[in-house]
Protein backbone atom coordinates (compact mmCIF):
# COMPACT_ATOMS: atom_id res chain seq x y z
CA UNK A 1 0.00 0.00 0.00
CA UNK A 2 2.59 2.21 1.02
CA UNK A 3 4.94 1.39 -1.53
CA UNK A 4 1.93 1.86 -4.07
CA UNK A 5 1.50 5.19 -2.78
CA UNK A 6 5.17 6.52 -2.52
CA UNK A 7 6.82 5.46 -5.87
CA UNK A 8 4.06 7.77 -7.82
CA UNK A 9 5.47 10.33 -5.51
CA UNK A 10 9.17 9.61 -5.80
CA UNK A 11 8.00 10.06 -9.57
CA UNK A 12 6.66 13.29 -9.19
CA UNK A 13 9.63 14.29 -7.31
CA UNK A 14 12.22 13.46 -10.06
CA UNK A 15 10.06 15.10 -12.64
CA UNK A 16 10.50 18.21 -10.90
CA UNK A 17 14.18 17.96 -11.07
CA UNK A 18 13.55 17.44 -14.48
CA UNK A 19 12.06 20.49 -15.05
CA UNK A 20 14.48 22.57 -13.25
CA UNK A 21 17.52 20.81 -14.44
CA UNK A 22 17.60 18.74 -16.96
CA UNK A 23 14.98 20.29 -19.65
CA UNK A 24 16.99 23.87 -19.64
CA UNK A 25 19.14 22.11 -21.54
CA UNK A 26 17.55 19.23 -23.72
CA UNK A 27 15.01 22.01 -24.90
CA UNK A 28 18.47 23.89 -26.08
CA UNK A 29 18.98 20.70 -29.34
CA UNK A 30 15.17 18.85 -28.92
CA UNK A 31 12.80 21.53 -29.06
CA UNK A 32 12.08 24.69 -27.01
CA UNK A 33 8.86 23.83 -26.32
CA UNK A 34 10.06 20.98 -24.18
CA UNK A 35 11.06 23.61 -21.74
CA UNK A 36 6.81 25.02 -21.58
CA UNK A 37 6.10 21.52 -20.70
CA UNK A 38 5.15 20.92 -16.73
CA UNK A 39 6.45 17.82 -16.10
CA UNK A 40 5.24 17.99 -12.60
CA UNK A 41 1.59 19.01 -13.31
CA UNK A 42 1.65 16.59 -16.39
CA UNK A 43 2.01 13.69 -13.86
CA UNK A 44 -0.41 14.78 -11.34
CA UNK A 45 -2.82 14.94 -13.91
CA UNK A 46 -1.92 10.94 -14.70
CA UNK A 47 -1.97 9.98 -11.49
CA UNK A 48 -5.39 11.55 -10.95
CA UNK A 49 -6.30 10.49 -14.36
CA UNK A 50 -5.44 6.53 -13.52
CA UNK A 51 -6.13 6.22 -9.80
CA UNK A 52 -9.47 4.90 -8.03
CA UNK A 53 -12.56 7.05 -8.19
CA UNK A 54 -12.05 6.87 -3.95
CA UNK A 55 -8.68 7.07 -4.23
CA UNK A 56 -6.84 10.06 -2.64
CA UNK A 57 -3.13 9.61 -4.36
CA UNK A 58 -4.17 12.13 -6.54
CA UNK A 59 -4.86 14.89 -3.87
CA UNK A 60 -1.27 13.55 -2.59
CA UNK A 61 0.12 14.58 -5.92
CA UNK A 62 -1.24 17.69 -6.07
CA UNK A 63 0.48 18.57 -2.80
CA UNK A 64 3.37 17.32 -3.34
CA UNK A 65 4.01 18.80 -6.86
CA UNK A 66 2.18 22.06 -6.58
CA UNK A 67 4.37 22.55 -3.05
CA UNK A 68 7.88 22.16 -5.15
CA UNK A 69 6.42 23.95 -8.36
CA UNK A 70 5.78 26.78 -5.90
CA UNK A 71 9.25 26.80 -4.58
CA UNK A 72 10.55 27.00 -7.81
CA UNK A 73 7.54 29.83 -9.44
CA UNK A 74 7.94 33.33 -9.18
CA UNK A 75 3.91 33.02 -8.52
CA UNK A 76 3.05 33.48 -5.06
CA UNK A 77 3.04 30.61 -2.62
CA UNK A 78 -0.03 28.03 -3.03
CA UNK A 79 -0.96 28.95 -6.59
CA UNK A 80 0.12 25.61 -8.28
CA UNK A 81 -0.99 23.87 -5.16
CA UNK A 82 -4.08 25.41 -5.67
CA UNK A 83 -4.33 24.84 -9.60
CA UNK A 84 -3.55 21.43 -9.57
CA UNK A 85 -6.17 21.00 -6.46
CA UNK A 86 -8.67 22.42 -8.53
CA UNK A 87 -7.21 20.19 -11.70
CA UNK A 88 -7.65 16.56 -9.45
CA UNK A 89 -11.20 17.69 -8.32
CA UNK A 90 -12.06 18.19 -11.98
CA UNK A 91 -10.60 15.42 -12.99
CA UNK A 92 -12.39 13.29 -9.92
CA UNK A 93 -15.78 14.96 -10.28
CA UNK A 94 -16.29 14.22 -14.39
CA UNK A 95 -14.86 10.45 -13.60
CA UNK A 96 -17.21 10.19 -11.00
CA UNK A 97 -20.37 11.66 -12.76
CA UNK A 98 -19.42 10.47 -16.10
CA UNK A 99 -16.82 7.85 -16.90
CA UNK A 100 -15.60 4.62 -15.91
CA UNK A 101 -11.92 3.48 -16.40
CA UNK A 102 -9.42 1.09 -15.77
CA UNK A 103 -7.93 1.56 -12.24
CA UNK A 104 -4.14 1.15 -11.38
CA UNK A 105 -3.68 2.32 -8.26
CA UNK B 1 -29.05 11.26 3.95
CA UNK B 2 -26.84 10.21 6.76
CA UNK B 3 -24.41 13.20 7.71
CA UNK B 4 -20.75 11.87 9.18
CA UNK B 5 -20.24 14.79 11.37
CA UNK B 6 -16.61 13.56 12.02
CA UNK B 7 -15.50 13.45 8.55
CA UNK B 8 -16.91 16.93 7.72
CA UNK B 9 -15.11 18.47 10.58
CA UNK B 10 -12.00 16.59 9.60
CA UNK B 11 -11.94 17.91 6.20
CA UNK B 12 -12.78 21.49 7.37
CA UNK B 13 -9.59 21.34 9.63
CA UNK B 14 -7.58 19.75 6.95
CA UNK B 15 -8.44 22.88 4.66
CA UNK B 16 -8.42 25.68 7.50
CA UNK B 17 -4.73 24.34 8.00
CA UNK B 18 -3.90 24.18 4.51
CA UNK B 19 -5.32 27.84 3.54
CA UNK B 20 -3.47 29.12 7.00
CA UNK B 21 -0.25 27.52 5.91
CA UNK B 22 -0.33 28.53 2.43
CA UNK B 23 -1.00 32.04 3.85
CA UNK B 24 1.49 32.17 6.74
CA UNK B 25 4.06 30.80 3.37
CA UNK B 26 3.47 34.08 1.59
CA UNK B 27 4.41 35.99 4.63
CA UNK B 28 8.39 37.57 3.57
CA UNK B 29 10.23 36.72 5.96
CA UNK B 30 9.03 33.10 6.47
CA UNK B 31 8.89 32.58 2.31
CA UNK B 32 12.38 33.45 2.55
CA UNK B 33 13.41 30.97 5.14
CA UNK B 34 11.37 28.49 3.84
CA UNK B 35 12.63 28.82 0.48
CA UNK B 36 16.18 29.13 1.42
CA UNK B 37 16.12 25.80 4.23
CA UNK B 38 14.87 23.97 0.53
CA UNK B 39 17.03 25.36 -1.93
CA UNK B 40 20.32 24.70 0.76
CA UNK B 41 18.42 20.83 1.39
CA UNK B 42 17.92 20.30 -2.18
CA UNK B 43 21.10 21.79 -3.53
CA UNK B 44 23.92 18.94 -4.09
CA UNK B 45 21.07 16.63 -5.98
CA UNK B 46 20.33 20.06 -8.30
CA UNK B 47 23.93 21.32 -8.68
CA UNK B 48 24.86 17.55 -9.42
CA UNK B 49 22.17 17.43 -11.82
CA UNK B 50 22.16 20.74 -13.86
CA UNK B 51 26.16 19.83 -14.47
CA UNK B 52 25.21 16.79 -15.88
CA UNK B 53 22.72 17.87 -17.79
CA UNK B 54 25.31 20.35 -19.32
CA UNK B 55 27.52 17.34 -19.80
CA UNK B 56 25.00 15.20 -21.61
CA UNK B 57 23.69 18.32 -23.66
CA UNK B 58 27.60 18.45 -25.12
CA UNK B 59 27.51 14.43 -25.43
CA UNK B 60 25.03 14.52 -28.14
CA UNK B 61 25.19 17.92 -29.53
CA UNK B 62 28.70 16.59 -30.77
CA UNK B 63 27.09 13.24 -31.50
CA UNK B 64 24.48 14.86 -34.04
CA UNK B 65 26.90 16.58 -35.74
CA UNK B 66 29.53 13.71 -35.77
CA UNK B 67 28.54 13.21 -39.64
CA UNK B 68 29.21 16.95 -40.64
CA UNK B 69 32.44 16.91 -39.01
CA UNK B 70 34.73 17.08 -41.99
CA UNK B 71 32.91 20.35 -43.44
CA UNK B 72 33.17 21.83 -40.29
CA UNK B 73 36.80 21.36 -39.77
CA UNK B 74 37.44 22.79 -43.18
CA UNK B 75 35.40 25.58 -42.21
CA UNK B 76 37.15 26.33 -38.74
CA UNK B 77 40.18 25.98 -40.96
CA UNK B 78 39.33 28.55 -42.51
CA UNK B 79 38.14 30.69 -40.28
CA UNK B 80 41.57 30.22 -37.69
CA UNK B 81 43.25 31.66 -40.93
CA UNK B 82 41.02 34.70 -40.77
CA UNK B 83 40.95 34.65 -37.08
CA UNK B 84 45.07 34.65 -36.83
CA UNK B 85 44.71 38.07 -38.61
CA UNK B 86 41.97 39.69 -36.35
CA UNK B 87 44.11 38.51 -33.22
CA UNK B 88 47.44 40.27 -34.58
CA UNK B 89 45.48 43.35 -34.78
CA UNK B 90 43.46 42.88 -31.53
CA UNK B 91 46.86 42.99 -29.75
CA UNK B 92 47.46 45.93 -30.46
CA UNK B 93 44.13 47.23 -29.34
CA UNK B 94 44.54 45.37 -26.15
CA UNK B 95 47.57 47.10 -25.12
CA UNK B 96 45.55 50.60 -25.82
CA UNK B 97 42.46 49.34 -24.14
CA UNK B 98 44.84 48.43 -21.18
CA UNK B 99 46.17 51.78 -21.07
CA UNK B 100 43.21 53.41 -21.21
CA UNK B 101 41.60 51.23 -18.70
CA UNK B 102 43.98 52.19 -16.42
CA UNK B 103 44.14 55.54 -16.94
CA UNK B 104 39.98 55.83 -16.46
CA UNK B 105 39.66 53.18 -14.23
CA UNK B 106 37.29 51.14 -15.97
CA UNK B 107 38.78 47.74 -15.15
CA UNK B 108 35.98 45.31 -14.41
CA UNK B 109 37.96 43.74 -11.25
CA UNK B 110 39.20 47.14 -9.75
CA UNK B 111 35.03 48.71 -10.11
CA UNK B 112 33.60 45.19 -9.15
CA UNK B 113 34.41 41.91 -6.44
CA UNK B 114 33.31 39.38 -8.83
CA UNK B 115 31.83 36.34 -6.64
CA UNK B 116 31.54 33.17 -8.45
CA UNK B 117 28.32 31.32 -8.24
CA UNK B 118 27.62 28.26 -9.36
CA UNK B 119 23.65 27.89 -10.85
CA UNK B 120 21.40 25.71 -8.72
CA UNK B 121 18.40 24.98 -11.56
CA UNK B 122 16.15 27.52 -13.17
CA UNK B 123 12.43 28.77 -12.35
CA UNK B 124 9.24 26.73 -13.78
CA UNK B 125 7.67 29.81 -14.66
CA UNK B 126 10.12 32.65 -16.06
CA UNK B 127 13.58 33.10 -17.69
CA UNK B 128 14.86 33.30 -13.58
CA UNK B 129 18.03 31.24 -12.42
CA UNK B 130 18.82 29.88 -8.96
CA UNK B 131 22.07 30.48 -7.99
CA UNK B 132 24.13 29.38 -4.97
CA UNK B 133 25.34 32.81 -3.77
CA UNK B 134 22.98 34.86 -1.12
CA UNK B 135 22.90 37.77 1.25
CA UNK B 136 25.45 35.71 3.12
CA UNK B 137 27.66 36.40 0.65
CA UNK B 138 26.98 40.19 0.27
CA UNK B 139 25.40 39.73 -2.42
CA UNK B 140 22.55 42.24 -3.27
CA UNK B 141 19.63 42.42 -5.36
CA UNK B 142 20.35 44.62 -8.67
CA UNK B 143 23.77 43.15 -8.69
CA UNK B 144 25.40 42.58 -12.63
CA UNK B 145 25.46 39.08 -13.36
CA UNK B 146 28.00 38.06 -15.61
CA UNK B 147 29.48 34.92 -17.86
CA UNK B 148 33.67 34.25 -17.63
CA UNK B 149 33.81 35.47 -20.76
CA UNK B 150 32.05 39.12 -20.24
CA UNK B 151 28.83 38.35 -21.09
CA UNK B 152 25.83 39.87 -19.33
CA UNK B 153 23.06 36.54 -17.99
CA UNK B 154 21.26 39.19 -16.28
CA UNK B 155 20.61 40.80 -12.54
CA UNK B 156 20.09 39.73 -9.09
CA UNK B 157 16.40 39.92 -8.54
CA UNK B 158 15.74 38.64 -4.93
CA UNK B 159 18.15 37.26 -2.37
CA UNK B 160 17.98 34.37 0.17
CA UNK B 161 20.47 34.00 3.00
CA UNK B 162 22.51 31.59 0.77
CA UNK B 163 20.83 31.49 -2.61
CA UNK B 164 19.66 33.98 -4.94
CA UNK B 165 17.51 34.23 -7.76
CA UNK B 166 18.94 36.03 -11.06
CA UNK B 167 16.46 37.51 -13.68
CA UNK B 168 17.98 36.87 -16.95
CA UNK B 169 17.98 39.76 -19.16
CA UNK B 170 14.88 37.69 -21.52
CA UNK B 171 12.58 37.79 -18.70
CA UNK B 172 9.74 39.68 -18.57
CA UNK B 173 9.78 43.52 -18.17
CA UNK B 174 13.41 43.46 -18.54
CA UNK B 175 15.02 46.70 -20.40
CA UNK B 176 17.67 48.62 -20.13
CA UNK B 177 20.00 50.96 -22.61
CA UNK B 178 22.38 48.96 -24.89
CA UNK B 179 24.78 49.92 -28.02
CA UNK B 180 24.77 48.19 -31.52
CA UNK B 181 27.92 47.67 -32.81
CA UNK B 182 29.28 50.17 -30.03
CA UNK B 183 27.92 53.04 -31.54
CA UNK B 184 23.71 52.54 -31.84
CA UNK B 185 22.10 53.39 -28.95
CA UNK B 186 18.80 51.43 -28.46
CA UNK B 187 16.64 49.93 -25.20
CA UNK B 188 17.06 45.99 -24.68
CA UNK B 189 13.21 44.82 -23.72
CA UNK B 190 13.19 41.29 -22.43
CA UNK B 191 10.13 39.13 -23.75
CA UNK B 192 10.21 36.30 -21.80
CA UNK B 193 10.42 32.48 -22.97
CA UNK B 194 14.45 33.01 -23.89
CA UNK B 195 13.60 35.89 -26.30
CA UNK B 196 14.77 39.71 -25.90
CA UNK B 197 14.19 42.34 -28.78
CA UNK B 198 15.82 45.64 -29.19
CA UNK B 199 13.37 48.85 -29.50
CA UNK B 200 13.46 52.75 -30.13
CA UNK B 201 16.44 52.56 -32.81
CA UNK B 202 17.12 55.70 -34.80
CA UNK B 203 15.81 54.82 -38.84
CA UNK B 204 18.82 56.44 -40.16
CA UNK B 205 21.40 53.65 -37.66
CA UNK B 206 22.30 51.15 -40.19
CA UNK B 207 22.61 48.02 -38.79
CA UNK B 208 23.61 44.29 -40.19
CA UNK B 209 22.91 40.68 -38.77
CA UNK B 210 25.38 39.23 -36.76
CA UNK B 211 26.26 43.00 -35.09
CA UNK B 212 27.22 42.40 -31.47
CA UNK B 213 25.36 44.22 -29.17
CA UNK B 214 27.16 45.26 -25.17
CA UNK B 215 25.25 47.38 -22.35
CA UNK B 216 24.72 51.00 -22.74
CA UNK B 217 26.33 53.30 -20.37
CA UNK B 218 23.48 55.97 -19.76
CA UNK B 219 21.41 54.06 -17.32
CA UNK B 220 24.33 53.45 -15.34
CA UNK B 221 23.33 50.10 -14.30
CA UNK B 222 25.71 47.82 -15.84
CA UNK B 223 29.27 47.82 -16.64
CA UNK B 224 29.16 49.49 -20.04
CA UNK B 225 30.62 47.49 -22.89
CA UNK B 226 29.28 43.72 -21.32
CA UNK B 227 28.24 41.46 -24.38
CA UNK B 228 24.56 41.38 -24.68
CA UNK B 229 24.86 39.09 -27.93
CA UNK B 230 24.18 39.73 -31.26
CA UNK B 231 21.55 40.73 -34.03
CA UNK B 232 19.39 38.15 -34.93
CA UNK B 233 16.69 39.87 -37.38
CA UNK B 234 16.23 43.85 -37.79
CA UNK B 235 12.47 44.79 -38.31
CA UNK B 236 12.30 47.93 -40.01
CA UNK B 237 8.69 49.42 -40.92
CA UNK B 238 7.72 53.02 -43.07
CA UNK B 239 4.66 52.98 -40.34
CA UNK B 240 6.94 52.97 -37.27
CA UNK B 241 9.71 55.57 -35.80
CA UNK B 242 11.98 53.40 -34.85
CA UNK B 243 13.34 50.12 -36.00
CA UNK B 244 13.50 47.01 -33.98
CA UNK B 245 15.71 44.04 -33.64
CA UNK B 246 15.79 40.45 -32.57
CA UNK B 247 19.15 39.63 -30.86
CA UNK B 248 20.37 35.99 -29.87
CA UNK B 249 21.71 36.04 -26.41
CA UNK B 250 25.82 34.96 -25.52
CA UNK B 251 24.67 33.83 -22.37
CA UNK B 252 22.85 30.19 -22.98
CA UNK B 253 21.68 28.90 -20.40
CA UNK B 254 21.65 25.48 -21.53
CA UNK B 255 25.57 25.62 -21.37
CA UNK B 256 26.10 27.19 -18.26
CA UNK B 257 27.67 26.20 -15.28
CA UNK B 258 28.68 29.07 -13.06
CA UNK B 259 28.45 32.65 -13.40
CA UNK B 260 30.16 35.47 -11.60
CA UNK B 261 28.10 38.01 -9.56
CA UNK B 262 29.42 41.56 -9.67
CA UNK B 263 28.94 43.31 -6.40
CA UNK B 264 30.07 46.93 -6.64
CA UNK B 265 32.61 48.20 -4.23
CA UNK B 266 31.11 51.49 -4.99
CA UNK B 267 28.53 52.01 -1.93
CA UNK B 268 26.46 53.67 -4.74
CA UNK B 269 26.76 50.69 -6.47
CA UNK B 270 24.05 49.40 -4.42
CA UNK B 271 22.08 52.46 -4.41
CA UNK B 272 22.03 51.91 -8.59
CA UNK B 273 20.83 48.36 -8.54
CA UNK B 274 17.83 49.15 -6.07
CA UNK B 275 16.62 51.85 -8.08
CA UNK B 276 16.90 50.22 -11.05
CA UNK B 277 14.86 47.41 -8.81
CA UNK B 278 12.35 49.65 -8.18
CA UNK B 279 12.51 51.26 -11.48
CA UNK B 280 11.88 47.61 -13.03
Amino acid sequence: MVKTRAIPIIFLIAAVFCQITVAPHIAGFLGVWLEWINFCALATVIIAFFERKSGRLGWAAAGVSGLFLDLYSQKFFGFWIIVLAIIVALIKFVFKKYVRVPSFW
Amino acid sequence: MKISFGKNFTLAAALFVAVAAILAFNIPSINSAFKNAAYSALNPVQKNLWLASVGTRDFFVSLGKAGSLGDENRRLKEQIGAAQAQIAAAQNIKKENEFLRQALNLGLEKDFDLKLAQIAGKSVDGDILIINKGSKDMVQAGMAVITARKGLAGKIAKTYDNFSEVAMITSEGFSFDVKIAGEVDGLLKGLGGGEAAIDLISKDAELKVGDSITAGSLGGIFPEGLLIGTVKAIHESDAKTFQSVEISPAFETAEARQVFVAAGKDPMASQIGSVFLNSH
